[in-house]
């Protein structure tokens, strides 16, 4: 990344998380700048999701830190970070509306007008109860949410895994038109040539470290090829 | 940010605890109809075994809608915080401590008025039944009910209602975060982490009955000590007399578990928390 | 739809390539305001930051021409994009032409056959 460490949003120092015996993060840095589209990639069990989630707090480092806009993460952060985590989080016994208004009471920067107006485009009835929807309406549902907030952060985690051709295009469109041009948005996957062409940047994890972090353009120019075939060449078994 | 947070907690989950208290008041207004229209039994009778059987069923009934509401609140706060709904509530740029609170006030108050019309309907209900349950001389009766509520309140109502209505209230407190602080311990605990969390529970409880019964161990053997001549006043004095020592250190050893397991709570959240 | 674009090229020279192309063929006739940024970078499903890049560059041609009122339009300047179609035709010609040689054909075998290809009455 060629703007690394000016307008850096996130810095990642010496990140370690262990569960018990396994190393899931081993000693990483890294620095997120600002207004990029940024792929954190690797396959499966690579340590993605526990970035992902080391940066939500919703797990402790075992050790070195982590700093968000000046913050660890807390509720500074949570304040300004809008995370899509890879399940649904939806409870099912409560309204599209009562997940609205979770979002706009809690958070200053939901555009309230912005989802409803989402929800409305793909006919999704704010009385309907969450657990009458589909699954990947449920998903649609959530990134709505995320996505219209003014967020300086997206975390976006594993977010076209699972979903149908259709529903792909429709993510990706409300990911590049929704957010803000200040914001970063950061976009686990290990399904890169479905989303190449909107990043920015990447980020190659495997087995706890990073093992590159490039512009895509870079990659194209200076090997020919795809960061999908790049990829596959990287992790080759 | 804590107002909105127990308003949304509120929402949530006042459904299934008014079911509960809702069908407790139902089987009370049944029982105390037929208890009152169903004829006493004559003298001849010790004990009508099936009367009997139906009082006890239902104050059983009327003991586990407390246990129901708090089994109920514990997984509700376990799924909130600590399964994938947790994803949400922990992402929300609110602190630990909030949660907890906003969690602990809705749930004691629930408990708090499971007790208060436990006590309410349970009472009256008692005195319809027993003599309807065997013969009671008249005169016995009214012993009978003396005995009762001097056991609670002493004979100075007023003056144990003033104790009973804190203690109650406190010791709801306690009860669920016991129950909070034991989940939270159990996520610590590896992959059976509901296990333990039962595991932590059992164990909390067993220290804290220890606990409470040395705390107590004084007062009432200074009861006994002063008492210790009065066997004639027995119900109008010593009992009141036990009973309040029994609340103000009950009282405070929930004070002290509540602030210990608010605490505990919220470090764990705060400092250990590894959401699957 | 999003645009296909080939894997093994920067996706940015292909996205200048498809405007061109757009430009030249009257998706976009001259004088007409082109979508903003953000919603073209949608429609093809490609990254902002590229398709800004890409507009960059094309403005950097005089291609398309920056107004402070209405965003972005496409010139007017007839030949330029006379010029431009020319380019395109050329890089079209010479992509074709290579293949042909490594068919091992020769260029008057080619023009001949160029002739003889139905439809082929217009002449160079």
């Amino acid at each position: 990344m060629n703007e690394m460490n000016t307008d850096s949003l996130v810095s990642i120092r010496n990140l370690t998380k262990k569960f018990r015996k396994k190393t899931a993060l081993d000693n990483i840095s890294l620095d997120l700048p600002k207004g990029r589209i940024i792929g954190l990639l690797g396959p499966n069990g690579s340590g993605k999701t526990t970035l992902i989630k080391l940066m939500n707090g919703l797990l402790v480092p075992t050790r070195g830190q982590i700093v968000i806009a000046g913050n660890f993460p807390g509720v500074e952060t949570k304040a300004c970070v809008s995370y899509l985590p890879e399940r649904s989080y939806l409870p099912d016994n409560i309204r599209v509306s009562q997940l609205l208004s979770y979002f706009t009471d809690f958070y200053e920067d939901f555009d309230r007008q912005k989802a409803l107006s989402m929800l409305d485009s793909l006919k999704i009835s704010i009385d309907s109860p969450l657990k009458t929807l589909s699954k990947g309406t449920k998903e649609k549902v959530q990134l709505i949410m995320v996505m219209s907030r003014r967020a300086s952060l997206y975390i976006l985690d594993e977010p076209i895994a699972g979903v149908d051709p259709a529903a792909r295009d429709y993510i990706l469109k409300t990911i590049i038109q929704d957010y803000n041009e200040e914001a970063t948005i950061l976009l686990s996957t290990h399904l890169i040539a479905d989303i190449e062409t909107i990043l920015d940047d990447v980020i190659f994890i495997r087995d706890g470290h990073v093992t590159l972090t490039s512009s895509v353009e870079d990659i194209r120019t200076n090997y020919n090829k795809s960061v999908d075939a790049y990829f596959r060449e990287v992790f080759a078994c | 940010m804590l107002k909105k947070l127990i308003q949304h907690e509120w929402r949530e989950t006042w459904k299934i605890p008014a079911l509960v208290l809702t069908v407790s008041v139902i089987l009370s207004v049944i029982c105390a109809i037929y208890f009152y229209f169903t004829p006493a039994p004559t003298p001849d009778v010790e004990v009508n075994v099936g009367k009997m059987s139906f009082f006890i069923l239902y104050a059983f009934a009327i003991a586990i809608t407390s246990l129901l509401i708090t089994i109920y609140l514990g997984i509700r706060f376990y799924k909130n915080l600590y399964t994938d709904e947790g994803y949400l509530m922990h992402t929300l740029p609110v602190r630990p401590w909030a949660l907890v609170l906003s969690k602990t006030l809705i749930s004691s108050l629930w408990i708090y008025l499971a007790g208060i019309l436990a006590l309410v309907t349970v009472f009256p209900v008692t005195f319809l039944a027993l003599p309807k349950m065997a013969y009671i001389e008249p005169a016995d009766l009214d012993e009978l009910i003396r005995m009762m509520t001097s056991t609670l309140f002493g004979g100075r109502q007023l003056q144990m209602l003033f104790f009973f209505i804190p203690y109650s209230f406190a010791s709801a407190v306690s009860s669920i975060l016991l129950v909070y602080a034991a989940i939270s311990l159990g996520q610590l605990l590896g992959r059976h982490k509901v296990l333990s969390s039962i595991v932590c529970y059992l164990g909390l409880n067993a220290l804290l009955s220890t606990l409470s019964s040395i705390f107590l161990v004084p007062g009432i053997t200074g009861v006994v000590i002063t008492h210790a001549d009065d066997t004639e006043n027995f119900y109008e004095l010593v009992m009141p007399s036990l009973m309040k020592t029994t609340y103000i250190s009950s009282f405070f050893v929930s004070l002290l578990l509540t602030a210990v397991c608010f605490f505990l709570c919220n470090y764990l959240l705060q400092k250990c928390l590894n959401l699957d | 739809m999003p645009w296909s674009l080939a894997s093994d090229r920067p996706i940015y020279a292909q996205l200048v390539e498809r405007i061109k192309t757009d430009i030249i063929s009257g998706v976009y006739p001259p004088g007409q305001r082109l979508p903003s940024v953000r919603e073209l970078a949608a429609q093809a499903s490609v990254n902002p930051n590229t398709m800004q890049k890409a507009f960059a560059e094309l403005e950097r041609t005089g291609l398309i021409i920056t107004m402070r009122t209405s965003g972005r339009i496409v010139t007017e300047d007839i030949d330029m994009l006379n010029h431009t179609k020319k380019e395109l035709a050329q890089e079209q010609i010479a992509l074709f032409l290579a293949q042909m040689y490594k068919l091992g054909y020769q260029k008057s075998e080619i023009i001949a056959l160029l002739n003889n290809q139905e439809g082929g009455e217009k002449h160079e």
